[in-house]
């Protein structure tokens, strides 16, 4: 706790020369430490000038304290007169501080009963909620010939980009491998085990839609559509599949 | 604005027929070594000089006197070595008694194919005139500067195996070399035709093939073989990989010292152009890139001593750049 003396005189800071307190007589309380303060405030145009002084108070035990007289000597430099004052005695009682601990302790609990609580809700419910409905996915291949519908009526250049795209994704899709950092030679490379004539048709793709991209001049649109041919071939199913 | 793209396809063709006719005269005195026959006609294409790095025996001297044969070209071997000076390769002023004059004579550097063999064995002041001659074309000798013939290409040689008591060349003149070349053993087959070629018939004459003046031409049509713009956003996004790998998520940034420089990006258009005009194509496409990428890469991307700390190159370095660089 903290004990509070304000001293409050009009006029500036040096009209009262205020010697040092010293601490008063303590029973079942011990002191920490001392604060004190100067500020200077106006009030109907007259200055005048506080001096706060903070003596901060530990208890020993429960139980009845004294805070004795506390006498400050000063000097008043305009009368060139010394004085003093006596604080009065003070008596207090001091209570167990228990009680704001134990209110926390019970608010902490009771939040860890309802977070516990809430979690075995959410899994009962989870342990009884209905399957959900499958809904039929479509397949990689009609995924990829989906997204060529897009590239309709793009110029060569710009379909063929799209084509090769669309293709290398599906490749990925189907074998898990990053092609994206791959060129077509390395790509072919990569997917060993083509069957029925396929390899040489995703080789023809894929060069193709290189020499569009790289090479703008040679593509006519006969030639793009051609090669999107092709591509729809590629992933027509034919029970063979894409091997690694 | 797109060049004309098929009468560029169409000149290209008509061009390169010379390519498959040298390499089938290469053929037939160098077994195998199709990779280093391939970087040499880029270097030529391109007008970029080579470092090849390779152990003894490995047909290098061989395939450049080979190539100039082919092409009609002079060529001149030196072999460095501790105690050569400047004035053996660039040739120095003889005094002539009779008339009392100064006369030039011209150093083996004035030829068109040069192989400096084992360029680390020769001092630092050797290997300046020889850069410095790479660099300008020209050789000044007394007071008269004269210039290197066309078309100039040096090739100069490392032995990777003996490195005591060698002059290591510097990183900044390293990178004047538009490719470096690692030289590797020949197969099992190729190693049989070698024997039967050597010790039973002898090696055949070559007949030349192209003269020095239509391999100039060549190097200007190389030079207009298209380059789409993604390729050299690709060309850039590999150079700068190098530089700040953290930009295209490649955890290699504690491996490279110093990435590559500007000059990589010009030798990586130029060589990828080449190898362009040696497939007959009048475009490049990616995998140009990736063939003659390591070759320009390699000496350009210095290593940490964290990589070589994991026993890793610059190949493994390089390599890593390229797979982790999208490909357009």
């Amino acid at each position: 706790m903290a004990y509070t003396i304000t001293l409050t005189w009009p006029g500036e800071q040096n009209r009262y020369l205020i010697e040092e307190l010293a601490p008063p007589l303590l029973e079942n309380l011990h002191l920490l430490g001392t604060k004190s303060e100067l500020s200077l405030f106006q009030q109907i145009r007259t200055n005048y000038t506080r001096k706060k002084y903070e003596l901060h108070l530990a208890a020993d035990s429960i139980g009845p304290a004294k805070i004795g007289e506390l006498t400050i000597n000063y000097y008043d430099t305009k009368t060139d007169k010394s004085d003093s004052f006596v604080t009065p005695v003070y008596e207090v009682k001091v209570k167990a501080t228990s009680v704001a601990g134990q209110r926390f302790l019970w608010f902490l609990l009771a939040v860890m009963i309802l977070l516990g609580l809430g979690y075995v809700l959410r899994f009962y419910r989870r342990i009884n909620r209905p399957a959900a409905e499958t809904i039929p996915t479509k397949t990689l291949e009609q995924q990829a010939l989906q997204k060529t519908f897009a590239l309709q009526g793009q110029d060569p250049k710009d379909l063929l980009t799209g084509l090769k795209k669309i293709l290398v994704e599906y490749l990925e899709s189907k074998t898990g491998q990053n092609l994206t950092r791959k060129t077509t030679n390395e790509v072919l490379a990569s997917l060993e085990g083509f069957e029925n004539g396929k390899r040489e048709i995703l080789r023809q793709v894929l060069e193709e839609c290189d020499r569009a991209r790289f090479n703008p001049d040679l593509i006519g649109q006969n030639l793009a559509k051609a090669t999107v041919g092709k591509f729809n071939k590629l992933l027509e199913p034919e029970g063979k599949e894409l091997v690694e | 604005m797109h060049p004309d793209i098929k009468a560029l396809q169409d000149k290209i063709a008509a061009e390169s027929f010379f390519v498959k006719k040298l390499t089938d005269e290469i053929s037939k005195v160098i077994v195998g070594q199709k990779y280093l026959i391939e970087r040499l006609l880029v270097g030529l294409l391109c007008d970029g000089h080579i470092l090849i790095e390779g152990v003894p025996g490995l047909a290098k001297t061989l395939a450049v006197k080979t190539l100039a044969s082919a092409i009609q070209a002079k060529f001149q071997r030196i072999q460095f070595t501790p105690d050569l000076l400047p004035a053996d390769l660039i040739g120095t002023m003889i005094y002539n008694p009779q008339k009392g004059t100064f006369t030039p004579k011209k150093g083996p550097l004035f030829a068109n194919l040069i192989l400096a063999d084992e360029i680390n064995r020769a001092p630092a002041k050797v290997q300046s005139a020889l850069l410095e001659a790479m660099q300008e074309r020209q050789v000044t000798i007394g007071d008269t500067t004269y210039p290197l013939d066309e078309p100039f290409l040096v090739l100069a040689t490392q032995n990777p195996i003996e490195q005591e008591g060698t002059y290591p060349l510097p990183e900044a003149q390293v990178d004047r070399f538009m490719l470096k070349l690692s030289v590797t053993y020949p197969n099992r087959s190729e190693e049989l035709q070698i024997l039967d070629k050597n010790t039973a018939t002898g090696l055949p004459e070559v007949d030349s093939v192209i003269s020095p003046k239509e391999i100039l031409q060549a190097r200007k049509i190389v030079q207009q073989v298209y380059l789409d713009e993604k390729l050299k956003e690709y060309i850039v996004n590999l150079v700068l990989a190098t530089r700040e790998p953290d930009k295209f998520n490649l955890r290699i940034k504690d491996l490279i010292a110093y990435g590559a420089s500007p000059r990589a990006t010009i030798y990586l258009s130029l060589a990828a152009k080449a190898m362009a005009f040696l497939k007959g194509r009048g475009y490049v496409i990616p995998e140009d890139i990736k063939a003659i990428g390591q070759d320009v890469l390699r000496h350009r991307v210095i290593i940490s001593y964290e990589a070589e700390a994991e026993d890793l190159t610059s190949e493994d370095v390089v390599q890593k750049v390229f797979e982790g660089v999208e490909v357009p």
